[in-house]
């Protein structure tokens, strides 16, 4: 018998507020976590608006190390504290998901070297780069031995991050996980997205006929994960229950993603499968939903497919509209989003919905939150390179 | 559900080809730059369509090729669905973030090519492959720095033994990089010169860069026997440890030998991480010596150089060819012997036959991750 899986703890850093209480008390009202670039000058750009984590300190850390590991300790800290646990916790594993990790570190480098020379560049800076040292850091804070990946699947790595640990905690190899995703506002980012004219020039609107692009965000969560066993023996509160997962790979295009939505189709079918559940089971989808023309018309169609003739009455909605494109943080904000949707019976909106587009013919729950018993939600996040994957999370009855 | 290996392709600064790679290995030859001499990548995947791939992705999708014609992938019988690829990476995208990031800084982010931005995704190599394959079934990259292909081989085996899909093309590469060699050396982490002394050696002063890749067809027994394809060597055992020094990599090793069902003296040779670096050196050693006395150890770092993530599926790659030939490659160029290695019985000097049955390759990274496997001889 496989070990049942379940949410106990979580801790999202996001542009509309850190915390389990800031951060669904936000998204349930709308908030629009948008706004001016601060992080670096836009004036070059033809974009300038990103979703950034306001008036956040970052801890001060042994090594000084790069700002992804400061979101995630953060991350960690809150969802440790959200699910009652105190340090030290031993053999506890680790999977941080991201996109391109300390990549500001890189940033950094490159602008010294510019302005200043190569030989301005801190010898040991680079050090703070590689993707892995992330996990390493968080591990090393809170002394976390046990089993320790980063998984750098871009945009869909939270979701990888959370199946992984689920694989983990399943197969008995230990019986709790901190699993989330990171990423900081990167420069690489911004303008590659930006050149490729995928930004929206104002607000990010998902599902809407008059979307334009996303709004690069930046953030992080991580979800304490554990045996239901363990959860109910500690007298944890329990949010939802990890109950399946599901991967697919486009194999078409490294940025497009496939236009008949075959991949995406495939990891929910598997996810659902996985999990043991019928379509006609899933009550809510929290959505990739960037905001971009193809994605979501994409993501639709593949949505309908699956889901056949109840389409319509699925909730699908989106709080990239709120938080803008997290990255590798995205779906694990996003699986906060779902844990907490079970939770407490209550969906967040997909803002700035003006338009409805006859292609993406879906209850987007427009910029109102609503009141609905949730007991299963599906998770939907892809990426570069076409990876798509969706995790199925319900509720413990 | 024993899980076999029925290709490998292999691309390192010594050749070209598992084999081709292997006979200058055991030849006890040294690589003289850190490149893949006469690389072509369009011979391996055509000219068509590679003009946006970097460095990483050519050898990574070059390896896959030649695992894949080993194995006879393409025409086995595997929907797109049940084929999945697993990447093991952490450096491979530098060259191409800096690329793409220092254009944007010198002419303006208006200027750059949308077509670079896919490369500065670390998984971007390993999506390429999937769209060469038409691998529909998973991909996934998994990075714990040196660490990174043997725990992408973990993952991936317990994706095989869970049937998410039925094949996978697992393993991973490193493109040459003088950004990567700039940065570590210019920390002390590694040696920008032909000399100097290389694994195991007193004298040692750090690693130097290489480049190379390598992957793996992994399929279940059953469906390779009975597609009529020869198992190369069998995955017997994985091990994941997070943990520094020396007890943290012997708790990866001991998992591999315990999944494998076996004991440490059944085990024919151990392939090493060691790669010249004064300190990662000595904590494997220590390591090795305690899990596995009088175990035959090697080193391909001292033929490869440091391929860094690249390394674990290149030593993957030397493990089945070892098994196939019955010889365990040469630590060249190791005259004289750091004396913390006294107790390894270090394969010096020219290739050494032996009956080898299961070798156990490790690896590490100063990070603390710590993985190991075990490849069998195929009955």
């Amino acid at each position: 018998m496989k070990n049942r899986v379940v949410v106990t703890g979580v801790g999202p850093v996001t542009p509309i507020g850190s915390g389990r209480e800031n951060f669904w008390n936000a998204a349930l009202a709308g908030t629009d976590g948008s706004g001016e670039v601060q992080k670096f000058d836009t004036s070059i750009y033809r974009f300038h608006r990103a979703c950034e984590v306001k008036n956040f300190v970052a801890p001060k850390l042994a090594g000084d190390p790069g700002p992804a590991t400061g979101l995630a300790v953060v991350a960690t800290e809150l969802a440790l504290q959200d699910a009652g646990l105190e340090l030290p916790l031993g053999e506890v594993g680790l999977v941080i998901g991201t996109t391109g990790g300390e990549i500001p570190v890189l940033e950094h480098i490159n602008r010294v070297r510019f302005q200043q020379g190569e030989d301005s560049v801190d010898r040991f800076e680079f050090l703070k780069y590689p993707v892995h040292v992330i996990s390493t850091n968080v591990a090393r804070h809170f002394g976390f031995s046990g089993p320790n990946v980063v998984v750098p699947t871009a945009c869909a790595a939270g979701n990888y991050a959370v199946a992984i640990a689920r694989d983990w905690i399943q197969s008995g190899r230990v019986d709790m996980v901190l699993a989330g995703g990171v990423d900081p506002l990167s420069t690489v980012t911004f303008t590659g997205f930006g050149r490729m004219f995928a930004i929206a020039p104002d607000r990010c609107r998902p599902f809407d006929k008059n979307r334009k692009g996303i709004t690069p965000g930046e953030g992080a969560a991580m979800l304490v994960l554990e045996t239901l066993e363990s959860a109910k023996k500690r007298g944890a509160k329990i949010y939802a229950e990890v109950a399946g997962a599901g991967f697919s790979c486009d194999a078409y295009h490294p940025t497009m993603p496939h236009p008949d939505g075959m991949g995406a189709r495939l990891a929910m079918e598997r996810a659902l499968h996985d999990a043991g559940l019928n379509r006609d089971a899933v009550d809510y989808i929290s959505a990739h939903g960037t905001g971009t023309p193809a994605n979501d018309k994409i993501e639709a169609t593949a949505i309908r497919e699956v889901m056949g003739d109840r389409a319509s009455k699925v909730a699908v909605s989106s709080i990239k509209s709120m938080i803008g494109h997290t990255m590798g943080a995205a779906s694990a904000i996003e699986a906060v989003a779902c844990a907490l949707a079970i939770d407490t019976g209550v969906i967040p909106p997909t803002i700035n919905y003006d338009t409805p587009d006859p292609e993406c013919d879906l209850d987007v729950v427009p910029n109102q939150a609503r009141s609905k018993p949730v007991t299963v939600a599906l998770n939907n996040a892809y990426a570069f390179g076409g990876n798509n994957s969706c995790v199925a999370f319900t509720k413990v009855a | 559900m024993r899980i076999v290996i029925t290709g490998v392709g292999l691309l390192s600064s010594l050749g070209i080809g598992a084999n081709s790679v292997f006979e200058r290995m055991t030849a006890g030859d040294t690589s003289k730059s850190g490149e893949i001499p006469s690389f072509d990548a369009t011979t391996f995947l055509g000219d068509r369509g590679l003009r946006h791939f970097d460095r990483t992705a050519l050898v990574l999708a070059s390896a896959a090729r030649l695992a894949a014609e080993q194995s006879d992938l393409e025409k086995a019988g595997y929907s797109p669905e049940e084929i999945g690829v697993v990447v093991g990476a952490t450096h491979g995208s530098i060259q191409a973030i800096t690329e793409f990031d220092q254009e944007a800084v010198r002419e303006g982010p208006n200027y750059v090519n949308p077509q670079d931005f896919a490369n500065t995704v670390i998984s971007q190599p390993a999506s390429r492959v999937s769209v060469i394959f038409n691998a529909t079934g998973l991909n996934t990259t998994i990075a714990t720095g040196g660490a990174s292909a043997l725990d992408a081989l973990a993952y991936g085996m317990t994706m095989l033994r869970l049937g998410r899909v039925s094949t996978l093309l697992c393993g991973s590469a490193l493109g040459t990089s003088s950004e990567i060699e700039g940065s570590y050396a210019k920390a002390g982490k590694m040696i920008i010169s032909s000399n100097g002394v290389g694994p195991f050696a007193a004298g040692r002063k750090g690693p130097k860069l290489g480049e190379g890749g390598a992957m793996l067809v992994l399929e279940g027994e059953e469906r390779a026997r009975s597609r009529g394809v020869r198992p190369l060597g069998i995955v017997s055992g994985v091990g994941s440890f997070f943990g520094n020094g020396a007890a943290g990599m012997m708790r990866a090793m001991k998992e591999a030998v315990q999944q494998a069902e076996l004991t440490p003296d059944q085990i024919s040779c151990v392939v090493s991480f060691a790669s010249g670096s004064l300190h990662g050196d000595c904590e494997e050693g220590q390591a090795i010596s305690e899990l596995f006395p009088g175990v035959p150890v090697t080193a391909p770092k001292s033929q490869t150089r440091d391929c860094l993530e690249a390394s674990g599926a290149i030593h993957m790659a030397v493990s089945v060819l070892s098994i196939q030939s019955g010889k365990i490659t040469p630590i060249p160029g190791l005259d004289t012997v750091d004396s913390a290695f006294s107790r390894l019985d270090l394969v010096r000097g020219r290739a050494r036959s032996a009956s080898v049955k299961h070798v156990l390759v490790n690896a590490r990274d100063d990070s603390g991750h710590n993985a190991a496997a075990i490849i069998s001889a195929a009955s």
